[in-house]
């Protein structure tokens, strides 16, 4: 017979082994090549044998111990199936209609667009725009990870890299990495309507001032056409590693990994109790907006520490780089709010009131403008339809 | 109604044949995550993802030998995942090592000795069989484990007649990356318990 390959002559030494042709011992005792070849692998064999038994575990898992392991596997079943996915929702903001212009200055109406960018802005103004939706928004909130806001930062975000957020988020919740309440859900965002000042400042457990009639834009009404007020509210996110492992590998990162002490982190979002005074323009509608909030708090109750979180978020395939390069850049984001601003529909730039760092924003056709500060422990903001100095005097106003 | 009964038992059936699978299976699969991570920790926690993607799987109505290959085939993967996943598979080597060492320091009964020098081959053979291939590494362990030439196969989607060729060419990379080891004694082994 033909030499034997070398697969058939390792299997030789095996009893157990298929393949083995009867005739081959024969073969090898005639010829001195594969003897030589068998020996070789006899040696190999024999020292793979003993110095790979060193690798296996000393004490076997007794039936006890399997056990065990199989009730700690139904519980992890069990909490996988409980964390079904939240829906994805879509941001409400708390100007829920178009905004008019006031007669005496502006066109009549605004159409869809910048119906769009005043409802950004005022979604900035309240912090909806980052905390909707534990499932959805507030997903975005641990992606803008963060302790307590006493700051704010504009994370400049473009058509393209909005789009790749959004995915990204929606991708987390969509596949349950991050799972909320929905009872805590439905109640976010959507602030009630209350009688006046006193009522809001008693809900929201600070103080709310009125604002001055005298700084108000001519065609503005002079008192609040309604207060709104959204309660302090807290929301948990939960983190399922597993998921999360599932998928970074099914977006390229096949060699990712998570500690296990992740599993079930809850990303802990206290968020604030805030009040908005809605002024009317001559034509009924909102014109003005003023509000005031508690600052944003944001921790982790579990295994994973909040930085730990971060990391995995800012770690995630899909995100744009430059956004997490922006984000990464923020020196305290402890205590920094990063706020995503769409560079194409909203512009940005410091300023101050009353000292402190705020950020003025303003739309593309320049007729709505928006200031943003924190003082005191407190978010402020003002935005409307109105000119940037005309925000400017009326966020003066304000204490 | 009669289908809604049907379901239900299905589901039960379900149930019970994975149960069933998880404790048959489970001990191999340990011994397997074991041999490759050297970390009883990660050992059972490869084991456990192995069986969350087993719940449900399709394969799980297939015949207890192909289930078995399945979740060996698996098993192997999510380590080695896990192992890729290092910066340096060394590095890890060497924790488990000196974890490994620490353990045996702290819980050093009558031999103390021999413990360490134990954990000392141990990590030079993790170390040696982290330098071959995988599908080489796999063959290894699984044909040292005690499996059969059919189940490496299974295992590692093969014909019965490569596994031969695999575990000659693994048995060779592995003996000289062993003897390439620093610090081996070549014979410590055999005087170990």
């Amino acid at each position: 017979m033909p030499c034997p390959d070398l697969g058939a002559l390792r299997a030789s030494l095996d009893d157990d082994a298929a393949g083995t042709p009867p005739p081959l011992h024969d073969h090898v005792h005639a010829c001195a090549s594969c003897a030589d070849t068998l020996a070789e692998l006899q040696r190999n064999a024999e020292l793979a044998a003993p110095a790979i038994a060193l690798t296996a575990p000393d004490v076997p898992p007794s039936p006890a111990a399997v056990q065990a392991a199989l009730t700690r596997f139904e519980q992890r079943r069990a909490r996988v199936a409980a964390a079904t996915p939240a829906p994805v929702a879509t941001a409400t903001t708390a100007v829920p209609d178009p905004i008019p212009l006031p007669r005496h200055r502006r066109v009549a109406r605004l159409g869809t667009r910048a119906r769009g960018v005043a409802a950004g802005l005022v979604a900035a103004l309240v912090l909806a725009g980052l905390l909707v939706t534990p499932g959805g928004r507030a997903a975005a909130a641990g992606f803008l990870a963060q302790f307590r806001s006493q700051r704010f930062e504009v994370v400049s975000v473009d058509p393209a890299q909005s789009t790749q957020v959004a995915d990204v988020v929606g991708g987390l919740v969509k596949t349950g990495v991050f799972t909320g309440d929905a009872l805590q859900a439905s109640g976010l965002g959507e602030p009630e309507v209350v009688a006046g000042l006193a009522e809001a400042s008693r809900i929201a457990g600070f103080a709310v001032p009125a604002v001055d009639p005298a700084v108000l834009p001519g065609g503005v009404g002079h008192t609040p056409e309604r207060v709104l007020v959204s309660p302090a509210r807290e929301a948990r996110i939960t983190f399922d590693r597993d998921r999360a492992l599932a998928y970074l590998r099914t977006h390229g990162r096949s060699a990712a990994q998570l500690p296990e002490r992740y599993d079930g982190t809850q990303l802990v979002v206290r968020v604030p109790a805030a009040v908005v005074q809605q002024f009317a323009g001559r034509d009924g509608g909102p014109a003005l907006l003023v509000g005031k909030a508690g600052t944003l708090g944001l921790t982790t109750e579990g295994g994973a520490s909040l930085d730990e979180l971060r990391e995995v978020v800012l770690g995630l395939p899909g995100l744009p780089a430059e956004t997490v390069a922006q984000l990464r850049s923020i020196q305290d984001w402890r205590t920094t709010l990063p706020l995503p601003v769409p560079t194409d529909q909203v512009r940005s730039r410091p300023a101050t009131v009353h000292g402190a760092e705020a950020l003025s924003f303003a739309d593309q056709t320049g007729r709505l403008h928006a200031l943003l500060w924190q003082r005191d422990g407190h978010i402020w903001g003002v935005a409307g339809v109105l000119g940037s100095d005309e925000a400017q005097d009326v966020a003066d106003s304000l204490g | 109604m009669r289908a809604v009964r049907d379901e239900a038992g299905t589901r039960t059936e379900g149930r019970e044949r994975f149960a069933s699978v998880f404790k048959e299976r489970y001990r191999e699969l340990y011994g397997l995550g074991y041999r490759l991570l050297g970390d009883h920790g990660e050992a059972e926690d490869v084991v456990q993802e192995t069986f969350l993607k087993l719940d449900g799987h399709p394969v799980l109505e297939r015949p207890d030998d192909e289930v078995a290959a399945w979740l060996r085939r698996v098993c192997l993967n999510t380590a080695y995942n896990r192992l890729r996943g290092q910066r340096r598979a060394t590095a890890r080597l060497d924790r488990a090592g000196r974890a490994e060492r620490a353990e045996d320091e702290t819980d050093a009964g009558a031999t103390p000795l021999l413990d360490v020098l134990r954990a000392e081959q141990q990590r030079a053979v993790r170390q040696a069989l982290a330098s071959l291939p995988e599908r080489q590494r796999a063959c290894l362990l699984l044909r040292h484990a005690g499996y059969s030439y059919a189940e490496i196969a299974a295992t590692l989607d093969l014909a019965v007649g490569s596994v031969g060729v695999l575990l000659a060419r693994g048995e060779r990379a592995f003996r000289e990356a062993y003897l390439d080891s620093d610090d081996l004694d070549p014979g410590a082994y055999d005087a170990l318990p």
